[in-house]
């Protein structure tokens, strides 16, 4: 029976959960399954009634090489080839019949290169980077005493007797790294305007590729603002929005107050402001640690320049060879906002 | 390119370099079920070998069907 690709309809649910079921008896090698709910924005791999894998198309507007174009996000893929090489042109099939509808296509997050799908995206010759994580501490002593790998690698006992030292030492280790200057006069805001939109228009034109950051567009990215502990904020040349979290006893995090810098636009050489200002924020929202990914250069620069430290990335980026054949990485931003990748913060 | 190599061996010299594991008869019984790391990379490296070795575009909708040795055969021979 040949593959088709359908829309995620009513009718399939139940196809859809006997798929789930054989990925998780074959333990395959992901840690999430196809939704149970249909969507509008999900589709299936079908093999007469049976489903044979699936994903999410994001629709989005985004800059491609200066100018605006529809895209899709793809999230989420899977396929019967994960547990069943009888089934292994499946995934190469699915991601062909979407970029023939779908030409303008991008991907993120994925976990490191040598998953199974960064390296069929590389082998069909989709474009790949790594987007850099950079964090800032706040506060090291809560930070040396929650994250389960720092205790690790200092050791408890060391810990619990020095918990002073640390709570300079990052200050220090930061400022030495050349974090210095006051941040720019910043405010919270409810929402974006169109002075946040006209520093958008400024900033796309420099663009290789970038989904739309301007007022409306993160408006409505960010309905519900207040619940999920989002916050905007703006200064004169730029604005950005952060995102709180609470960890309790994470696998990473502990139980650390995280902000997570998902967002940010500033006019073209005002971006060490803007990484000041969100540092500002960060800690006026009590967090003990600052984190992000960007991988635009002018910001990754002022990253650096403001002390922040780095850590190797495990969230990915992979553009469709259409997008990707004329691209540049440096000029093109990207942040942990983008498609899905909130997910796990 | 050498004239008197026939279709087959052309494909068995792609199989040989995606799976170099595999003995020249094991190449011509090969199936997506029987060769061991035939996965989804697996096949878009076989299928980008091939289509650079014979310099064609296998069309996705073919994808499916391709799970042996002999049905890429068949399908170089249906041109």
């Amino acid at each position: 029976m040949p593959f088709a690709l359908m829309p995620y309809t009513a009718e399939w649910t139940a196809a859809v959960s006997s798929f789930n079921e054989r990925l998780q008896k074959a333990n395959a090698p992901v840690d999430f399954g196809l939704e149970n709910s249909p969507s509008a924005d999900r589709y299936l791999v079908t093999d007469g009634d049976a489903v044979r894998g699936g994903c999410i198309v994001g629709p989005e507007r985004a800059v491609v090489a200066g100018s605006i174009a529809e895209v899709v996000s793809i999230q989420s893929p899977l396929s019967e080839g994960l547990i069943n090489s009888e089934y292994s042109a499946c995934g190469p099939w699915m991601m062909q019949q979407i970029l023939r509808r779908w030409p303008l296509a991008y991907s993120v997050g994925m976990g490191s290169i040598d998953r199974p799908y960064p390296r069929l995206l590389r082998a069909l010759r989709w474009k790949i980077e790594s987007v850099p994580f950079y964090f800032r501490v706040l506060r090291g002593d809560r930070v040396i005493a929650q994250m389960p790998a720092m205790r690790q690698k200092l050791g408890p006992r060391l810990v619990a007797r020095v918990p002073i030292v640390p709570r300079f030492a990052f200050g220090f280790l930061h400022r030495w790294r050349g974090a210095r200057g006051k941040p720019p006069e910043w405010q919270i805001v409810e929402a974006f305007s169109d002075r946040e939109t006209q520093i958008w228009n400024r900033l796309q034109a420099q663009l290789s590729f970038a989904v739309v950051r301007d007022a409306p567009t993160l408006n409505a990215r960010y309905p519900d603002r207040a619940a999920e502990s989002i916050v905007f904020a703006r200064f004169a040349h730029g604005y950005f929005v952060v995102k709180l979290r609470r960890f309790i006893d994470d696998k990473y995090f502990g139980s650390l107050r995280v902000v997570t810098w998902v967002d940010g636009v500033a006019e073209p050489g005002e971006e060490s402001h803007l990484v000041a200002a969100a540092e500002a924020v960060g800690r006026s929202l009590g967090a003990d640690l600052l984190i992000t990914n960007q991988l635009y250069a002018p910001l990754q620069q002022a990253i650096h320049c403001r002390g922040w430290l780095s850590y190797p990335s495990n969230f990915l980026v992979a553009w469709s060879p259409q997008i990707g054949s004329g691209l540049n990485p440096a000029a093109s931003y990207l942040s942990r906002r983008d498609s899905d990748g909130l997910i796990h913060l | 390119m050498n004239p008197s190599r026939t279709i087959d061996d052309r494909l068995a010299e792609c199989f040989a370099a995606v799976f170099p594991r595999l003995s020249p008869s094991q190449i011509r019984n090969a199936t997506s079920q029987s060769v061991e790391g035939w996965d989804s990379v697996a096949f878009v490296t076989l299928i980008a070998a091939i289509e650079e070795e014979f310099q064609i575009t296998i069309p996705s909708d073919a994808y499916p069907k391709l799970d042996s040795f002999p049905a890429f055969a068949q399908q170089l021979e249906r041109g």
